[in-house]
């Protein structure tokens, strides 16, 4: 379970997220909207840890992971998986090399299983070898989910992942990724600025607006 | 990001100051200190009289010298052929005059011009000696035409190839040149040549062996003839803001262009080609450019039989000291790169402050940044030994490059696949180790092999600090040119020239790797 409470957060003088409060229960789907600059990947991002939040706090499965101005728990350490807008592959690493990294804390066997089951489940086995500039966009994002779920992960974070792709791809990914959550039993906390997409990832909707979260068709 | 770490920005910051602005504060408080004793030594800083011509005819060497090479480096590049294609070993070598030092380059063409004007003597025309402000400005083109061109090649890999495309459907060839391709180049291409500005004024080499006198030439003159550092110090200031004010809006998109992290060609991969007269002119162009290397080649080769060989064995110890300053150097530089570049790709108040702090070394003549390292040495009691106070210089004279890419690179860098590494870690350390060096590598390979040339080739800080019997090749190279030993000086330029080829081609071979798997 994440928590999050009167979480706010500034930069270079400018409030993007204020008091928000937000709990994801295990196995939940979260669906946030909002327009651009509305603070759709801040608050993934300090769900993640990767930044501070400038007031409250977040806590991760009990445990208090980040509050004011400082990061308590690494990210490596909040069991999150993250399926980053643009993919985020490591250009010098192959797909297996990129699925693998996640994996470095369990024996070799487990690891290249797990690989092979995140590479099969997304449907991108046969690309295992290959570097990520040689792959199209599509399985690009397909490797980025693969990466991300490969570790298990009890929460899984994505931002944005199927913008640019064209219709029948996006839908195709997006039933793939609501298989995997609910397969294993994955938080889901789905970043989209897509009223489509949204509902066909279903769970709560909620809409960033100034800085807060408001349940969709409430504001 | 590494810069929201304590520990790596207090490290970073110490490290700065310790390398970049000791020296720097040394020089300062000398010549506070001679100011204090006696005021009217302000007017070293004014230039006026002699000091004010020497100060105009530098900046006129090296401004028409980066007009030069901004005009026939931009129009070769458009000349050469692909990197991908069968003729890309040609591109290649047309480069390797950029690892040769400046007085070897003069050293050839005062052969060439010497071959030249005995042959046209056998018809009777008689040839002006080569000598002078426009000899020297020859040369310090040539030396510098492959560095433009490699900016240039650098600037069209940053364009994208649909914005010349989208010019091409509404327009001619050389519409798109005017109004696109050269307009979206420009501030990369212009920042070259400023780049160039700032090498031609810290030359003395070429202007020394041209008998042209210029301001850094004045500057070791004056410490040569009254071994007054502050006298030095006092009188490089004017040199110094002339550099930097051509340096500060140069350096951060020559960084950003030389460590794009993309192996396309950019324009070259559109339609785009030059119309048949522009292709005249780059041809032109690239033809110059061939010209430095076959005459150099030509030159040094014809000029072994006066070689006295007994001095070129003897020279071995002088090219293993230079080799190994080399090594130390880039070590110096690696360490620094990573420590530093991270504080200054973002733009924090710190960030901007050691960018600024690491110009400064960047915009002072060698003899006064060699000044700056005894007098360094002096307030940590000589902890910098005979052995170490030369590879400190190096580091401080040249290491900044290698900072601002590294800072440049990471101001360019996909932060999401950087961060994905401390998602994604599950062993201490994975993310440093594995994603974020090999994501820095291809660039900090060109900073070192850039770093490496330099130091290899430098003569005016190098000539202040090394000790007695630590002789480098290029200073062996450099006394061996005053006293007229043409041939042993070609061969020991060979040598120097395997020494370099022995340093950069591994580095060359990784950082070509590297960047393609970036």
């Amino acid at each position: 379970m994440i928590e999050c409470t009167r979480l706010a957060f500034s930069f270079g003088g400018r409030t993007i997220l204020s008091n928000l409060e937000l709990t994801v229960s295990d196995g939940e789907r979260i669906v946030v909207m909002g327009r651009s600059g509305a603070g759709k990947t801040t608050l993934l991002r300090l769900l993640a840890g990767l930044v501070a939040p400038s007031e409250g706090s977040i806590r991760v499965g009990g445990e208090l992971a980040s509050v004011a101005r400082r990061i308590r728990m690494a990210p490596s350490r909040r069991d999150i998986g993250f399926v980053f807008q643009a993919g985020a592959l490591w250009p010098h690493m192959t797909v297996a090399q990129n699925v693998l990294y996640g994996l470095a804390d369990l024996p070799r066997p487990e690891a290249r299983r797990r690989m092979t089951e995140a590479l099969d489940a997304c449907k991108v086995a046969e690309l295992a070898l290959r570097l990520p500039q040689q792959l199209s966009g599509g399985e690009q994002r397909r490797v980025g989910l693969a990466r991300a779920i490969a570790p298990h992960p009890r929460h899984l974070l994505m931002d944005e992942p199927l913008t640019n792709l064209d219709s029948d791809l996006r839908s195709e990914l997006l039933q793939l990724v609501c298989e995997i959550v609910r397969s294993h039993d994955t938080a889901l906390v789905y970043v989209t600025h897509d009223e489509a997409e949204a509902r066909a990832v279903g769970g709560r909707q909620m809409r960033l607006e100034n800085g807060r979260l408001v349940a969709e068709g409430s504001a | 990001m590494v810069t929201s770490n304590r520990w790596w920005r207090l490290s970073g910051t110490v490290a700065a100051l310790a390398v970049f602005g000791l020296p720097l504060v040394a020089l300062g408080m000398d010549a506070i200190r001679s100011l204090m004793v006696n005021p009217s030594l302000v007017h070293l800083a004014i230039p006026s009289g002699r000091t004010l011509v020497l100060l105009v005819r530098s900046c006129a060497l090296a401004g028409a010298t980066a007009v030069l090479c901004l005009v026939a480096g931009t129009a070769a590049s458009l000349a050469l052929p692909p990197a991908s294609g069968r003729m890309g070993w040609l591109r290649t070598a047309l480069f390797v005059p950029m690892v040769i030092p400046p007085y070897v380059h003069a050293l050839a063409w005062m052969r060439a011009a010497e071959w030249l004007r005995r042959v046209v003597a056998v018809a009777g025309i008689r040839l002006p000696a080569f000598q002078g402000f426009g000899a020297a400005l020859w040369v310090q083109t040539m030396v510098y035409l492959p560095l433009a061109t490699g900016v240039a090649l650098a600037a069209w890999s940053m364009i994208d190839p649909q914005l010349v495309d989208a010019a091409l459907m509404r327009g001619s060839q050389d519409r798109a040149l005017w109004r696109v391709v050269l307009p979206l180049g420009g501030p990369v291409l212009l920042s070259g040549s400023l780049l160039v500005f700032v090498l031609c004024m810290g030359d003395l080499s070429i202007p020394s062996l041209f008998s042209v006198n210029t301001y850094a030439l004045e500057l070791y003159a004056r410490f040569s003839a009254t071994g007054r550092i502050s006298d030095v110090t006092l009188l490089a200031v004017p040199h110094v803001l002339v550099c930097l004010a051509a340096l500060a809006p140069a350096i951060r998109s020559i960084s950003a262009a030389v460590s794009a992290p993309s192996t396309r060609e950019g324009i070259m991969h559109s339609v785009w080609r030059p119309s048949r007269w522009t292709r005249g002119l780059c041809v032109g162009a690239a033809c110059l450019l061939s010209l430095d290397v076959a005459g150099l080649c030509v030159s040094l080769m014809s000029g072994l039989h006066g070689a006295t060989w007994v001095a070129v064995v003897d020279a071995a110890p002088s090219a293993w000291v230079s080799v190994r300053l080399a090594l130390f150097a880039c070590a110096l530089s690696m360490i620094l790169a990573i420590v530093v570049g991270p504080l200054i790709s973002n733009r924090s108040p710190l960030g901007q402050s050691l960018c600024a702090l690491i110009l400064i070394p960047l915009a002072l003549p060698g003899p006064v940044a060699g000044t700056g390292a005894l007098l360094a040495n002096g307030i940590v009691h000589g902890a910098w030994t005979a052995q170490v106070a030369p590879a400190l210089l190096m580091a401080f004279r040249f290491a900044p490059f290698a900072c601002l890419m590294t800072g440049a690179r990471l101001a360019r860098a996909d932060v999401d696949a950087m961060e994905a590494g401390r998602v994604f870690e599950r062993r201490r350390g994975d993310w440093v180790l594995r994603v974020w060096l090999p994501m820095l590598l291809p660039v900090l390979t060109a900073a070192l092999l850039l770093v490496a040339l330099l130091v290899v080739g430098e003569v005016g800080g190098t000539l202040m600090v090394m000790p007695p019997g630590q002789q480098p090749l290029s200073i062996t190279i450099y006394n061996y040119l005053h006293y007229g030993a043409s041939g042993t000086v070609s061969a020991l330029c060979l040598t120097l020239f395997g020494a370099v080829l022995l340093l950069t081609i591994p580095g060359f071979l990784s950082w070509r790797r590297a960047w393609r798997s970036a």
